[in-house]
């Protein structure tokens, strides 16, 4: 094309030999950044777009090369030598702030950038997938059997008891091969769900298993030195849903089960067992679930339809939900083929017969068509609801009060001070605390030991009583023994007197009588 | 040996006594007489109990039914219904009552839910005895519950906690026939060791279902063998159907499956044709007479016991009986009008039996 004169003035830089050939459509290869868009506050004058076949704002010039990063240009605008400089400053400003939306041009020839894709699925085939399918039903439901039928092999899994105490997840996991992709399978089972009488706790295992593992993801996110390349996703994929087939709707257990799930796994209910249903029950059991499920607001999977590729087979399977299905692993000639079927006395249910079951379209809506939509759907909408609810619950926020963004470091940095000086705190509490506690214990011990003292002195102020006692009593035994000791003396020399004086007598009296 | 009386043709007409005739009298009294039977189901929801009903008795009972959405039934309580008919067959009448237990096993929390199916089964018993003991015993109703037909779920291993609780608190108390609902889920192998286990389960927690009587060694063979295939296919696995569908030609009962037609009276189909000729043509009446025979008389004396213990404990340390201590007396404590000497005596003579 050739320059036309633009309104700036003459001396505007140009739009480049290319402006009027410019596509403004969807080029291959153009590079699309709608995060900017919200932050584009259209401060171009009289220009709604960037990049359309319309006068170029004054002070940039594009470069001559076709596909010029952003920011390239951002840093080099050409001032140009008439433009108004009262609006240059401003520019800077404005181009420092804001990115422009990047124009879409169209390719001259063949780059080869197509094969991005491609190069994406290489290495994802050589990384290996993996896939984590949680079951849950009443026991003997056909859990097993259905994972056997739709996986084409024999996982082992021993029968399960009905008489379980409560319900215990039992996750087992399988390498699986086809042509050259490596599968990484993990089924869980809930074991003994639906058995117990009182079914109120039933479904808290499963919610704390599905949390468990978002909440290792989670952790293992936020790790300084973290290798999420190769860590082995067990986030919960697809919840299988077993409906019992009753004919009349769904069962109270399952209403509230559901209920409790589905804001964190992608639920698919299937209606198991489905060869004692007949056709016309088959469908009004359809209506009554859906319709179930719809007025309690279970948000169950549905196949998305906005992938031009699959959209429309989607939205055909989406109105056969919930699928009734029926597994079997062994084989009964139909025919002349052997096929995997049940039989009966009165006729044979072939597994993939559309006209007997909907196993195939199972098989195909969760295996073949939508198995990256589910995890994709686990990773942006369940996992990221469940790391939003956690991070706000442990205090992070995404903007403060001024609306400046915070980062997540930031706010980890303040949560850490925080806790630090909280620790501190406790830890003064604590010394504190012992310190009066030893306080107290000492004056408690001298008080006693003030007490026993005292006792001390007491008890030996009485015994110092008790001695003196004695010892008066001592004397005075003393002086009583020493009396009658002298009083003896005394009574013997008296009758020794007495009796030398009686003896002298009788001579005197003889004496006298003589006379 | 019994005596028979010689044969000849005179003989015949001069000793004949007649007494031969006695089985035709029965019979025509019982006739104009009628029977009834009462007829329990239990078992949760969806397992085909209305539909297994409608099929023995080949009559529609549940015309206006309203079955409760999910959310309803999370904190359902068990209820009792009682539907009665009279049918009538070949001049016999019969009374049939079905009892329905809607909400059993069906909220999310089913501990002891089979507390008012024990206490409807006491309440008839107890009603029985109260006739029974009173005055006027012409017109006495008999609503004991005389059999009933447990429904087992098959999409099981066997037996569940509720299962193995509900048929040990009714066992000793009425007549349980268990029956693995819906059959049409199983093929003929899944079948055997579906009943092999449940047989085994049943001896494992001591439960005592209803036992077939044993024949007589005087029976043909082709009795005792229809009567030994009977017990082995305990418990029966049916299948209930109220429509008829077109079948090699014929109009039958059955379920119209895009692979084959299921026969509900088809013997290698299922166990439907057993289940009817047990209940109704052959073991109807022995059902009632261990009804009446074991398990009133069981009730009853343990509810004789009960009192009697009470009486002692309460009694005054005499006798004689007096006014007041015959308040006290084992007969069922209701507000008796003041009886005469006659019936006084009675109740004095049964006391010491009693005491005795």
């Amino acid at each position: 094309g050739d320059p036309r004169p633009s309104k700036w003035g003459s001396g505007c830089a140009r739009g480049g030999a290319r402006r009027g050939g410019r596509s403004r459509g969807r080029g291959r290869g153009r590079l699309r950044d709608f995060s900017r868009r919200r932050r584009r506050q259209g401060e171009f004058p009289g220009s709604g777009h960037i990049g359309s076949i319309q006068p170029q704002p004054p002070g940039r010039r594009a470069s001559r090369s076709r596909l010029v990063p952003v920011a390239a240009r951002v840093l080099a605008p050409a001032r140009p030598p008439g433009a108004e400089l009262a609006m240059a400053a401003t520019d800077l400003e404005r181009f420092s702030n804001a990115e422009p939306e990047p124009r879409s041009l169209s390719l001259g020839g063949h780059v080869g950038f197509d094969s991005l894709p491609d190069q994406l699925v290489s290495k994802s085939v050589t990384q290996g997938f993996s896939f984590n399918i949680l079951c849950v039903g009443e026991t003997g439901i056909g859990k097993s059997t259905l994972m056997n039928t739709l996986f084409n092999t024999t996982f082992e899994t021993e029968e399960a008891s009905h008489h379980e105490e409560c319900v215990r997840l039992r996750p087992q996991t399988y390498d699986l091969q086809e042509s050259n992709v490596h599968l990484k399978l993990t089924i869980v089972d809930a074991v003994g769900f639906g058995d117990q009488i009182n079914k109120d706790e039933s479904y808290r295992p499963i919610v704390d298993y599905i949390d468990a593992q978002f909440e290792n993801y989670l952790q293992e996110e936020l790790k300084i030195r973290r290798s999420l390349f190769d860590y082995h996703d067990t986030r919960i994929h697809v919840c299988l849903y077993f409906i019992t087939p009753t004919g009349h709707s769904l069962k109270s257990l399952d209403l509230v089960t559901m209920k409790k799930l589905d804001s964190k796994v992608n639920i698919i209910p299937i209606i198991a067992k489905a060869d004692t249903i007949s056709k016309s029950e088959l469908h009004k059991f359809k209506i009554k679930i859906m319709g179930e499920l719809v007025s309690n607001g279970v948000q169950i999977y549905q196949f998305p339809t906005d992938d031009e590729a699959v959209a429309e087979i989607n939205a055909v399977m989406n109105a056969h939900l919930p699928f009734a299905v029926v597994g079997s692993t062994e084989e009964v000639k139909v025919g002349n083929k052997l096929v995997r079927a049940r039989q009966y006395p009165w006729g044979v249910v072939q597994v993939e017969n559309e006209n007997h079951c909907d196993f195939v379209k199972l098989r195909e809506m969760l295996i073949r068509v939508n198995m990256e939509d589910l995890r994709e759907q686990t990773h942006s909408r369940h996992y990221e609801l469940y790391r939003r609810c956690k991070l706000e619950e442990m205090g992070f926020q995404d903007s403060d009060g001024d609306s400046q963004p915070f980062s997540l470091q930031e706010t980890y940095e303040a949560k850490r001070k925080e806790f630090l000086s909280e620790l501190q705190r406790k830890e003064e509490e604590m010394r504190q605390m012992f310190v009066n506690k030893v306080k107290e214990t000492e004056l408690e011990l001298k008080e006693k030991e003030r007490e026993l003292h005292e006792k001390f002195e007491h008890l030996k102020r009485v015994h110092q009583e008790e001695k003196r006692k004695v010892e008066e009593k001592r004397r005075e035994l003393e002086e009583e023994t020493n009396a009658f000791n002298r009083r003896k003396a005394a009574v013997e020399a008296l009758q020794s007197q007495a009796l030398h004086a009686t003896s002298q007598q009788p001579l005197r009296k003889d004496k006298d009588k003589k006379n | 040996m019994p005596l028979t009386c010689p044969a000849g043709p005179q003989d015949i007409d001069k000793q004949y006594v007649g007494f031969a005739t006695l089985p035709n009298q029965v019979h025509r009294k019982s006739v104009k007489k009628g029977f009834d039977f009462t007829l329990m189901v239990a078992g949760e929801s969806g397992l085909g109990k209305s539909t297994l009903v409608h099929s023995l008795f080949l009559t529609d009972l549940y015309k206006d039914r309203k079955l409760l959405s999910a959310e309803e039934r999370i904190s359902q309580t068990v209820e009792i219904l009682k539907h009665t008919v009279d049918i009538e067959e070949k001049g016999v009448k019969l009374k049939l009552t079905i009892v329905d237990t809607p909400g059993f096993g069906d909220a999310v929390n089913n501990s002891e839910c089979w507390k008012p199916i024990t206490d409807y089964v006491d309440q008839q018993f107890e009603q029985y005895f109260r006739d029974e003991s009173g005055l006027n015993r012409k017109n006495i109703q008999d609503n004991r519950v005389h059999c009933c037909l447990y429904f087992i779920s098959p999409f099981g291993h066997g037996l569940r906690p509720v299962d193995v609780g509900f048929m040990k608190a009714l066992h000793e108390k009425v007549n349980i026939v268990p029956l693995i609902a819906k059959a049409d889920c199983l093929v003929p192998g899944e079948i055997r060791k579906l009943k092999e286990r449940i047989r085994e389960e049943i001896d494992k927690f001591g439960i005592h279902v209803y036992q077939f009587p044993e024949c007589d060694s005087d029976e043909d063979e082709d009795f005792k063998q229809q009567d030994r295939e009977l017990k082995e296919s305990a418990p029966f696995a049916v299948i209930g159907s109220n429509t008829v569908v077109e079948a090699k030609g014929q109009r039958v009962r059955g379920r119209l499956y895009p692979w084959g037609i299921v026969e509900v009276e088809n013997q290698a189909h299922c166990d439907f044709v057993k289940l009817r000729n047990m209940l109704i043509r052959t073991h109807m009446h022995d059902l009632k007479d261990v009804t009446c025979d074991v398990h009133y008389e069981n009730y009853r004396a343990h509810c004789i016991q009960q009192m009697t213990r009470c009486a002692a404990l309460t009694r005054l340390p005499h006798s004689k009986l007096t006014q007041d201590s015959r308040m006290e007396s084992p007969i069922p404590i209701l507000p008796l009008p003041t009886p005469d000497a006659e019936t006084e005596k009675l109740i004095r003579m049964k006391d010491e039996e009693v005491r005795r």
